[in-house]
């Protein structure tokens, strides 16, 4: 497994990543730097399966270089310059040390990351322990068993934190909810095309990723991402209730943590304890929180987006005209 | 010199390259980008050391996890500090509070 | 091996196609132009080397999934290009 020598795709890869990564950072133009860093994005999806990452590589490819570059191409859509600003002698002073110490901390961290030599088999790592304990997980790609059982607290946290950053981006609406976004108004025909073609199969995908996520690269992470895509394809392409403004919204984006919550209750009440899933029903368990997990990432990535966009909203306590209620 | 290696110093680059930028740039959306630069480079470091810690059936899976972790959580952030962004620099570029 | 003689043929030639889009998209001096030249051919080019990949695929059913993701890329770059196409027109120039 280890030991791969470098190749020459290798050497490329990780030069177009330097290399995008830089223009990101210093390019003086913002629409620029958002397409590097969708360069970049890509480039690390396939730096992801250069390294034997194909479900990384699969939410890399969908949240990292989908969700991520949408979210930021919308941001610099009318500011497309960076704000210049006077740069004195001391920040120019502060620039050089600062560049000098990152080389000096880069090259540092590198030294010792290399330096830590070839693992001993077995490692210190948990890979032994997942292969020797799959068959209790309920299912058999071992990323999923570890994300949904083995590990589930932090996927559990990590759901929270998705909450709680989505509502914090509704919080800057007027009245926390996606009411005073005004949806597009005029579709161009062909993309109105593209959505009736697209948005079934994105539908699809999502779907079949959840249900693969049991046994292959996959799962409601990557499902989730896809089924984003989907949801902001149709609203922007004429279907704007694809992203409820505000009755449906929450409770879709609640549903994930409260069934992850609902299983952790369950379990400490019937079964052995919190989030201790039985051998038996741990594989419908899994697939039946992923579903809801599904939904609730997806809406939440595209009310992300749909949070962010264009125009600013007006500031709290002046209701916008949408509102009929 | 083997691939994990390789992406190994390229991640310790990437996250360092990231975080410096985060800290001596005043231009809030380049922060947001270099946040997300130093995230993909962490996030490196993490899966060649799944590659480097793997079992006979493959990577380390914990350590895979946790990235799929991180790459949503950084996603979530990103979303919300862009709000905060085109929300500062709209009060501040637009001709003041509306 | 006329298979994997026709497979890098088809794929140089893919690659070619891409070479090309990418030239006309840095030397092209407007926005049309410059689409033109990259929707053309870089579509070309990835219908190509998705072709080479399908020769090599160890089952039709991979084959005709290249031949999707061919179908999908096609219908989302022309619907692009078009947007921006328009969008550049409303703005009133190529540039």
């Amino acid at each position: 497994m280890s030991a791969a020598p470098v190749t020459i795709l290798d050497a490329l890869l990780v030069g177009g990543l330097l290399a995008a990564a830089g223009l990101t950072l210093f390019v003086p133009r913002r629409s620029t730097a958002v397409v590097m860093f969708l360069v970049f994005g890509v480039l690390l999806a396939i730096a992801w399966t250069r390294l034997g990452a194909p479900d990384v590589a699969l939410a890399e490819a969908a949240i990292g270089a989908g969700v991520t570059s949408a979210l930021l191409i919308d941001a610099v859509y009318e500011r497309s310059r960076r704000p210049e600003r006077a740069t004195g002698h001391h920040r120019q002073v502060l620039a050089v040390v600062g560049a000098v110490l990152a080389a000096v901390l880069a090259v540092g961290l590198a030294l010792v990351l290399v330096d830590i030599g070839p693992f001993t088999s077995p490692g210190p790592g948990a890979a032994d322990l997942v292969a020797d304990r799959l068959d209790e997980s309920g299912v058999s790609h071992p990323v999923t068993a570890v994300l949904l059982n083995f590990r589930s607290y932090d996927t559990l946290l990590e759901i929270a934190v998705l909450l709680v950053a989505v509502l914090a981006a509704l919080a800057l609406q007027p009245d926390a909810t996606l009411r005073g976004v005004p949806a597009p108004t005029r579709t161009p025909d062909l993309l109105g095309l593209l959505v009736r073609v697209l948005a079934p199969v994105l539908v699809v995908v999502a779907g079949w990723l959840l249900v693969a996520g049991s046994v292959a690269p996959g799962g409601a992470f990557q499902a989730g991402a896809v089924l984003a895509g989907g949801l902001l394809l149709m609203r922007l392409g004429g279907w704007p209730g694809a992203v409820p403004a505000s009755d449906l919204l929450r409770p879709t984006l609640a549903v994930g943590l409260t069934g992850f919550l609902t299983l952790a209750y369950l379990t400490a009440a019937l079964g052995a304890g919190w989030l201790d899933l039985g051998a038996a029903w741990a594989g419908e368990a899994i697939l039946a929180l992923e579903a809801l997990l599904t939904v609730s990432i997806a809406m939440t990535l595209a009310a992300l987006f749909v949070a962010n966009q264009d125009p600013p909203t007006p500031p709290v306590g002046v209701s916008s005209p949408e509102r009929t209620r | 010199m083997t691939r994990e290696e390789l992406f190994l110093a390229v991640g310790a680059g990437l996250a360092v390259l990231g975080a410096a930028r985060l800290l001596l740039t005043r231009d809030l959306l380049t922060r947001v980008l270099a946040l997300n630069v130093a995230s993909g480079g962490v996030l490196m470091i993490l899966v060649a050391l799944a590659l480097r810690g793997g079992g006979p059936d493959g990577p380390d899976p914990v350590l895979h996890a946790l990235v799929l972790t991180g790459i949503v959580i950084t996603v979530s952030v990103t979303g919300f500090a862009i709000g905060l962004v085109r929300r500062i620099e709209g009060d501040l570029t637009e001709g003041g509070r509306r | 091996m006329i298979l994997t003689v026709v497979t890098v043929i088809l794929a140089v030639a893919g690659c070619f196609f891409f070479a090309a889009g990418t030239v006309g998209l840095l030397r092209f001096p407007d926005l049309h132009s410059r689409l033109h030249a990259v929707t053309k051919a870089d579509n070309l080019g990835l219908g190509l080397v998705l072709a080479a990949l399908a020769l090599q695929a160890d089952s039709p059913a991979t084959a005709l999934k290249l031949g999707l993701i061919w179908a999908l890329a096609l219908l989302a770059s022309a619907t692009s290009s078009h947007l921006l196409a328009s969008g550049a027109g409303d703005q009133g120039g190529g540039r």
